[in-house]
């Protein structure tokens, strides 16, 4: 039996279709198992299918579908840590000494995810913001971070980045 | 915030990464939320069926006024009471933390609410979780063991207390769990309790 097309269906679809990359990336962050990611994946589109019942304008949507796909995988994460080693922050993780000594020359997806997986929900959700190029004003309204800490918070991402991955020194300054 | 049109920028890393191939469907949406009520039904069954022996075995104790084994260390009135209380607070605990653990996770104005906001109320709901289990599970499989156990213990330490020494071993390793499991939870909660003193100091701040 076909079910109908309601208000809510209608909204969460184009909200999928603008933004299911976005969401795709997002539970890369933090979920490195295909198969696990998959399933974070799917409950992230089912929560925010049922979030659209919801849904009343007064924020943009962009920001709704980011608050609730971060909401849900940083439940996710705090559910899985039982098994898991403990995460750090930005700030830890600028200070920590990299497993594979020298800093490497190239960059790529499986190490930027690992390294985006040790870190704290919060720290996620700045760093993956940042990745996907949202402005220092956006990111702050999703997380509730004040601007400055977060131009603080994406100053140390960019550190730890040029450290990690020697990739032409320290913007941030 | 410019991007770097470098093949080793970060930013480009990122965008450029495959997608998923499974499309996440309307309909797989909706499999989803008949899956969820599903699996809810089934660990309420679940709890029930476990609940099963707890209860038989409290009921007949109520009924006979003596544990299983026939001997009751005191008057059947209080052996009476005591099967009922463990009966109760059994079927409570199920039912309260249950519910606990299958509240939403996310409210539907969740979308309106910040990272840092909704992080502290998430770890708050796992530590309110850790004292719903002492009440609500330890607590009844504790007193359940001790109306269950207590009078052999009694009826082996007036009767027979060589056997008694030989259980020794077991009920060591009974208390050895339980400590364990304290430990492990109570550990997780001062875990639960720093990352919430962080964020409230990050909201300090952000004021």
């Amino acid at each position: 039996m076909v079910e109908a097309v309601t208000g809510q269906d209608s909204a969460y679809l184009a909200a999928a279709e603008e933004f299911g990359a976005a969401l795709d990336r997002l539970a890369r962050a933090y979920e490195f198992d295909d198969e696990k990611r998959r399933d974070l994946l799917q409950e992230i589109h089912f929560q925010l299918w049922r979030s659209f019942a919801k849904f009343d304008a007064r924020c943009a949507v962009r920001t709704w579908v980011y608050r609730v796909a971060h909401h849900v995988a940083a439940s996710y994460v705090i559910r899985e840590r039982r098994r898991f080693a403990t995460l750090v922050s930005l700030e830890e993780l600028e200070n920590l000494a990299d497993k594979d000594a020298r800093p490497d020359t190239r960059l790529n997806l499986e190490r930027l995810a690992r390294l985006i997986q040790q870190l704290k929900p919060l720290d996620r959700q700045v760093i993956v913001s940042y990745l996907e190029d949202l402005d220092a004003e956006s990111i702050a309204e999703i997380t509730g971070l004040a601007p400055a800490n977060v131009a603080v918070r994406i100053h140390r991402i960019k550190n730890v980045l040029a450290r990690r991955f020697h990739e032409g020194g320290n913007d941030g300054k | 915030m410019e991007s770097n049109p470098s093949a080793n920028d970060p930013k480009t890393i990122w965008r450029r990464q495959p997608g998923e191939v499974s499309k996440v469907t309307l309909m797989l949406i909706r499999q989803r939320a008949r899956d969820l009520r599903a699996r809810t039904r089934r660990e309420l069954f679940r709890t029930a069926w476990a609940l099963l022996p707890w209860a038989i075995f409290s009921i007949v104790g109520i009924l006979k006024g003596r544990s299983v084994i026939g001997f009751s260390p005191g008057p059947d009135s209080s052996q009476r009471i005591a099967f009922g209380v463990a009966l109760l607070w059994c079927m409570a605990g199920a039912w309260v933390y249950q519910r606990g653990m299958w509240d939403a996770p996310l409210p539907g104005d969740a979308g309106l609410e910040t990272g840092i906001a909704f992080l502290r109320q998430e770890i708050q709901r796992q530590w309110e979780l850790f004292g719903r289990w002492l009440l609500w599970v330890l607590g009844p499989v504790l007193f359940t063991l001790s109306v269950a156990v207590g009078p052999i213990v009694w009826f082996l330490a007036t009767t027979n207390p060589k056997l008694l020494r030989n259980a020794i071993p077991f009920f060591l390793i009974l208390t050895v769990w339980m400590v364990a499991m304290v430990a492990i939870r109570i550990r997780r909660r001062r875990e639960l309790q720093r990352e919430f003193d962080e964020l409230a100091a990050l909201e300090k701040e952000n004021r």
